[in-house]
């Protein structure tokens, strides 16, 4: 937990790393440019991260939601706690008590445990200040990280159909490009994989086959995906005829303007450590880029070290954190527990 | 041009920054000719190995009699080397890939971070600016960019880590302006291939104005095909397409230098 501790709660540790804490005042006259750069640099990082927290709250966005006095309540049922969860986004009028109260309200009529998605942005911290010193209990970890697209990505975009073609599109698109094995991809690579895009539901249901997902879940995410206000590039890494053509490992994009989100990215049981989590993340990147995005963010368990050291390989940087909390058990208002569901 | 008195009245300017492909050599080349367009003298020094200010400029690299080589070695004057750019309408202190040996042939040198700063002392009283294109790596080249500029010209893309860099490229022209050359300072960051359409660049740069203030330069460069396209024809884009907004830009962004070098 010492990497949590570093992370500043204003979500700027990468911005704080590094840099001079002061000019020596001889120098001010020249290089007033040195203090207004330190500074210049947090608040880039602030705003740009606020930007991806927007991103990948509308690209998470679910059909029943709720905005309450700054608060982004959704209510959207399923293994994922970032889309039945509730949101900072805003200033705050009502007192803490009341608007909880109508929080406890609005879940429990769901039969969903009230759970809150707090991040290091803006007021995160003193919210989750609050709901701590009220008992709420702490977990799911999970850092953002992004970096930024350029050229070298586009160049590496393979052909692909123009993305408003893709949410309807019934079957499997044609296979576009031959995955070549990337470099640095160990040369146990399973040979003869072509990526592919999907549709929606295609996707979903590759998705659904990588993860065991029940039918359900598989159904409501294409639903949740073909109703999302962004475009959207649904990979699928694929193996050849001769293994069957199973989906072997799958991620999407969610492009939202400049700024794409890479969203569930999964490689099959057996065919992990082969590199194929990092030939879709940068197939996905690529993608992203053709389609006009400066910034790729992505979102990962804190504990989880294999996708972490991945990103970072890729170039991926920390730029802030969010976590949960989940009313306590037989709260104030007599909430049921919450199931432990990571 | 050789019988002027070695006045130093041209104003120095490196364009520096740490990142690769952030418009450098494109600010360069197209400062360049737009002010050589508002009747400025104008030296363009390339000092990197790749050559590509030299030949963006319309200059063949490869069939060149000297090049900036040669001057920081002191094998050569700088009004022995410089080569017209008939496109662009500014002189131009070429380079090519035998540039990268200077680095090794410094080294054992007096005042190896001087040598630029020297050679260009001959010629200052013919150009009303010099400007000088750094390589995007902290090397003895751009350290004799830096000890020979009275300011630096910083292009940044607004980009969520484009500040990244600034931090190592400030400090360093901190200890330039503190060890070698007290009267280098930031002139200014031009902001380049601006999308306005971008939500995330449209932040950035008002971060950037409101932190930096008049270190921002007003003139806004947009990312624009012209500007891309003209280096192939062996011509500024100011030239190729005058007419482009690229161009009309930087015509801007002269002027814009124009008065602030009045203010220094």
């Amino acid at each position: 937990m010492d990497t949590l501790l570093r992370m500043a709660p204003d979500g700027q540790a990468r911005a704080a790393q590094g840099r001079p804490a002061a000019v020596p005042a001889a120098d001010a006259g020249a290089y007033d440019a040195a203090v207004a750069d330190t500074a210049a640099t947090d608040a880039v990082a602030r705003a740009g991260a606020w930007l991806v927290e927007q991103a990948a709250l509308n690209a998470t966005s679910v059909r029943e939601q709720l905005l309450y006095d700054g608060w982004l309540l959704r209510f959207a049922p399923g293994p994922s706690k970032r889309t039945r969860s509730v949101n900072l986004i805003g200033p705050c009028a009502l007192p803490l008590p009341q608007r909880l109260e109508r929080c406890r309200r609005l879940y429990a009529e769901r039969g969903l445990p009230l759970i809150f998605r707090l991040t290091s942005l803006r007021d995160g911290p003193e919210l989750d200040a609050q709901l701590h010193a009220l008992g709420w209990p702490r977990h799911g970890q999970t850092r953002v990280m992004a970096r930024a697209l350029d050229a070298d990505d586009t160049a590496q975009a393979p052909a692909q159909a123009p993305i408003e073609a893709l949410a309807e599109t019934p079957a499997a698109m044609p296979a576009t490009a031959q995955i070549e094995a990337a470099a640095e991809a160990p040369a146990a690579t399973p040979p003869g994989l072509r990526i592919h895009t999907l549709s929606a539901r295609a996707f979903a249901r590759a998705l659904g086959a990588l993860r065991a997902s029940p039918a359900a879940h598989v159904r409501a995410h294409a639903r949740r995906l073909l109703g999302l206000p962004a475009g959207i590039l649904p990979l699928v890494l694929e193996q050849g005829p001769e293994q069957g053509g199973a989906p072997a490992a799958a991620g999407l994009a969610v492009v939202d303007g400049d700024v794409a989100g890479l969203f569930d990215i999964a490689v099959r049981d057996g065919l992990r450590r082969q590199g194929l989590g990092g030939q879709v993340t940068r197939a996905l990147l690529a993608g992203a880029a053709a389609r006009g995005a400066r910034l790729a963010y992505l979102q990962v368990e804190t504990d989880n070290d294999a996708a972490r050291r991945l990103y970072a390989s890729l170039g991926f940087q920390d730029i802030y954190t969010y976590w949960y909390r989940t009313a306590p058990a037989g709260g104030q208002a007599g909430t049921p527990a919450p199931p432990p569901r990571g | 041009m050789t019988t002027t008195p070695p006045t130093p009245t041209a104003q120095v300017f490196c364009i520096a920054n740490q990142k690769g492909g952030v418009g450098k050599t494109t600010t360069a080349i197209n400062l360049a000719a737009g002010l050589a367009i508002q009747g400025q003298r104008v030296l363009l020094v390339d000092l990197d190995p790749q050559g590509n200010a030299t030949m963006g400029s319309g200059i063949d690299k490869s069939g060149l009699q000297g090049n900036l080589y040669q001057v920081l070695i002191g094998e050569a004057t700088i009004a022995q080397t410089r080569v017209r750019s008939e496109s662009g309408g500014y002189d131009v202190l070429p380079a090519n890939r035998e540039l990268s040996g200077a680095e090794i042939d410094l080294v054992d040198m007096q005042e190896r971070e001087q040598q630029l700063k020297a050679a260009l002392r001959e010629v200052g009283g013919e150009y009303d600016f010099v400007l000088i294109d750094c390589p995007p790596t902290l090397s003895l080249l751009t350290l004799n960019g830096l000890a020979a500029a009275h300011g630096v010209i910083i292009p940044m893309q607004c980009e969520y880590f484009a500040l990244e860099g600034l931090s190592d490229l400030v400090n360093t022209i901190k200890r330039v302006h503190r060890n070698i050359n007290p009267d280098l300072r930031i002139i200014g960051l031009l902001r380049v291939m601006y999308d306005p359409r971008m939500t995330l660049q449209q932040q950035v740069s008002a971060q950037l104005e409101s932190h930096f203030g008049d270190k921002v330069f007003k003139s806004i460069v947009p990312r624009n095909v012209r500007l891309a396209e003209a280096p192939s024809y062996g011509m500024p884009g100011v030239v190729y397409d005058r007419n482009s907004r690229g161009a009309q830009a930087y015509v801007a962004f002269g002027a814009e230098m124009i008065e602030r070098v009045k203010a220094l």
